[in-house]
């Protein structure tokens, strides 16, 4: 919720679904970039979390009638549709892919090669991440990513889940335990050392 | 351990990426209401006599990339192709309206991403689909109005007519043509 006078996501969905589409374009501008990094995270594409974003957005119109609001804020139902989006993203790409097909693609610039590289190396990096959360049941998954890499608040987290406040931080709390115990090593690999130098890094899931 | 202190820092979307998306998106949620694109082209209709659709147009050419007003109010085009083909053989129509005896003009640049909606909406620019010359004498209802409508931009030719291109935003300055400002 913001606290100028600008209509908030619901006053802007209920004029979308009336035909207005300076609306929609209002709620995309607000929160397309959440939903991209958020996507990012997950699939550790640049290129893919660029269509993915245009899908969420495609799909949230399509499914409009479903939204919902917390606090006049669209923006925990949008996570959600992010997440329905990625687990079925072979067949949302499909559906999507003759509007896909005409939107501008995610280009290397010549002139900036070493951009090129510093976004291969980010997926590279993010792409460890992503599998060693494949490996966890998907509702885990789920509510890890939420809870590190959207700006929901737990709260908002246990609404979008259907779960009750206390359940969302216990688990959060075992699956912290897990991670910490090195029980997820990249790539199955052999768990990394637990003292180094660098100080400790902040565990998936913390609370912010 | 998944070290989140050493993920890579996000990117935001380009302004391209942003501007197309936002472009699709405005078409999405105008092509959901086929009935009131519709209900427009037939109040235009009806309170004008009927719509004349011409093919022709006027040769001209340039590269001005800041928003302006169309100069000719009383007639656009349609574009069926993103063409760069401003000439009397242009891909599409051209869009008048004939006005009954007492009725104001209608302005027709400030609708004419309606009226080429409902165009694309019917199907006059899909192969095999109805000839734009047969719009005139033929019932709105015997016409599709769902079918898929592509994103459009609105431009201004050098002529100083309006003209409407399918194509994501950045459609005219990639034509070397200055976007249509909208009212």
């Amino acid at each position: 919720m913001t606290t100028d006078q600008r209509p908030d996501d619901e006053t802007l969905w209920r004029r979308a679904a009336e035909g207005d589409d300076d609306a929609f374009a209002e709620i995309y501008r607000r929160h397309a970039d959440r939903i991209h990094g958020y996507l990012f995270r997950r699939c550790a594409s640049w290129a893919q979390a660029q269509d993915l974003t245009s899908v969420v957005f495609l799909e949230a119109w399509r499914r409009r009638r479903e939204v919902s609001f917390d606090g006049g804020s669209v923006a925990g139902w949008l996570y959600g549709v992010a997440g329905n989006v990625l687990r079925s993203s072979d067949r949302s790409l499909r559906r999507y892919q003759g509007a896909l097909r005409r939107l501008p693609a995610l280009r290397d610039e010549p002139d900036v090669a070493d951009d090129v590289a510093h976004r291969v190396d980010d997926e590279a990096r993010m792409a460890v991440v992503a599998r060693a959360l494949e490996r966890l049941p998907a509702d885990d998954r789920e509510l890890l990513s939420l809870s590190a890499w959207s700006d929901l608040s737990l709260t908002e987290i246990a609404a979008l889940l259907d779960l009750p406040l206390g359940t969302v931080k216990s688990r959060l709390s075992r699956l912290r335990a897990r991670l910490r115990d090195d029980a997820l090593p990249p790539d199955g690999a052999t768990p990394a050392p637990s003292a180094t130098s660098a100080p400790p890094p902040r565990p998936l899931g913390a609370p912010r | 351990m998944i070290d989140f202190d050493d993920l890579p820092d996000l990117r935001p979307l380009s302004a391209e990426r942003r501007a197309a998306d936002e472009a699709l998106l405005r078409e999405t949620v105008r092509a959901a209401a086929p009935a009131r694109a519709r209900r427009r082209l037939v109040l235009v209709t009806s309170a004008a006599v009927g719509a004349v659709l011409v093919v022709g147009g006027v040769a001209a050419a340039g590269s001005v990339l800041s928003a302006r007003s169309a100069d000719d109010r009383g007639s656009a085009r349609c574009y069926s192709a993103a063409s760069s083909d401003f000439g009397d053989g242009f891909p599409g129509t051209t869009v008048g309206v004939a006005v009954a005896p007492g009725q104001s003009a209608v302005d027709v640049p400030s609708q004419v991403l309606d009226l080429c909606s409902s165009m694309w909406a019917a199907g006059l620019f899909e192969p095999g689909g109805p000839q734009a010359s047969a719009v005139p004498g033929q019932k709105s209802g015997t016409l599709p109005t769902d079918l898929p409508v592509p994103a459009l931009d609105a431009c201004v030719l050098p002529s100083g007519q309006a003209a409407v291109f399918p194509g994501p935003a950045g459609t005219c300055a990639r034509l070397g043509l200055a976007p249509l400002l909208r009212p």
